[in-house]
């Protein structure tokens, strides 16, 4: 090693400060997140909004930064639903946002996640929890009323039908 | 009937000034960063156009500058929750209509001073 820089002492001189500044790491900021689902969606049904608060506290990001932000719905820890957003911050933000919760989703308690990346080595995670309470859609559940009342109405006919012509045998 | 670009990063907040537009009868367009903002604007035809300030990709102050130089001269008012006089300062000298603060209004509140700066502009013609 010694005698490399000693033959290479005119180059070693010039690359040591490169090397130096390019295994610098730039500077990581400390990001604080926050999600706080609002009152009306911590029980809610599939198919709905879930709306919630972000809060992202960058007291020391000295310039506008871009942040990737993806929400993420857990079922069981299965991701079932998901959505991503760039959005700009400077120190702080505080915003609402939704996702739609999928239809198929079953009765239950969830997980929200809140994920933050940049461009760079940045990745912050929060989650909150909330409740999905029937799996079914509205127009589904009609339907199966629907379908019960027709087949019950029908077993009545059938009954009288039958009864009616017992009453002409005797 | 009067064509509005939206220029906003918060998607409810777009999501719901857009909505209050469209109900007051105006055509709107979107766009959630500046750059498809400045892309949209060079290449749309819009009496005015609601303009945050810290966007994704290009802030709302270079965009404006962008929008000067390129001699556009459509109708601007900044959407933002920034408050400082050297901003504020800065997007005044660029020739905004306004600077609404975001989280003083409602979105019809801000809807209805867009009203009032479109009759103005008509009136004007």
């Amino acid at each position: 090693m010694y005698h490399f820089f000693k033959k290479n002492l005119f180059s070693s001189i010039f690359l040591l400060p490169l090397v130096i500044v390019v295994s610098y790491p730039s500077p990581v900021y400390a990001l604080n997140i926050a999600a706080r689902i609002s009152d009306q969606s911590t029980e809610i049904n599939g198919g709905d909004r879930l709306y919630f608060e972000v809060e992202i506290k960058y007291p020391e990001n000295p310039l506008r930064k871009d942040l990737r932000i993806e929400y993420q719905i857990l079922e069981e820890g299965e991701l079932v639903a998901s959505e991503k957003v760039l959005r700009a911050i400077e120190t702080q933000a505080s915003f609402l946002d939704y996702i739609v919760v999928p239809k198929s989703a079953r009765g239950g308690i969830h997980d929200l996640n809140v994920i933050i990346t940049d461009y760079e080595g940045l990745h912050e995670e929060v989650s909150a929890t909330f409740r999905v309470l029937k799996g079914i859609d509205q127009v589904t559940t009609y339907f199966f009323i629907i379908i019960g009342g027709i087949v019950l109405v029908s077993m009545l006919v059938i009954v009288q039908i039958l009864s009616g012509r017992h009453k002409r045998v005797s | 009937m009067s064509k509005i670009l939206i220029i906003e990063d918060d998607n409810f907040l777009l999501e719901m000034v857009a909505k209050a537009g469209k109900q007051a009868g105006f055509d709107i367009d979107i766009a959630t960063d500046g750059e498809e903002g400045f892309e949209k604007t060079k290449n749309g035809d819009y009496d005015l156009i609601l303009l945050d300030l810290i966007l994704p990709k290009m802030h709302g102050l270079e965009l404006l500058k962008k929008l000067r130089s390129e001699k556009i001269k459509t109708p601007i008012v900044v959407l933002s929750n920034l408050y400082d006089k050297e901003t504020i300062d800065t997007a005044n000298s660029l020739g905004i209509k306004d600077y609404i603060i975001k989280a003083q209004s409602t979105p019809s509140e801000i809807i209805e001073k867009v009203k009032i700066i479109l009759n103005k502009k008509d009136s004007l013609n």
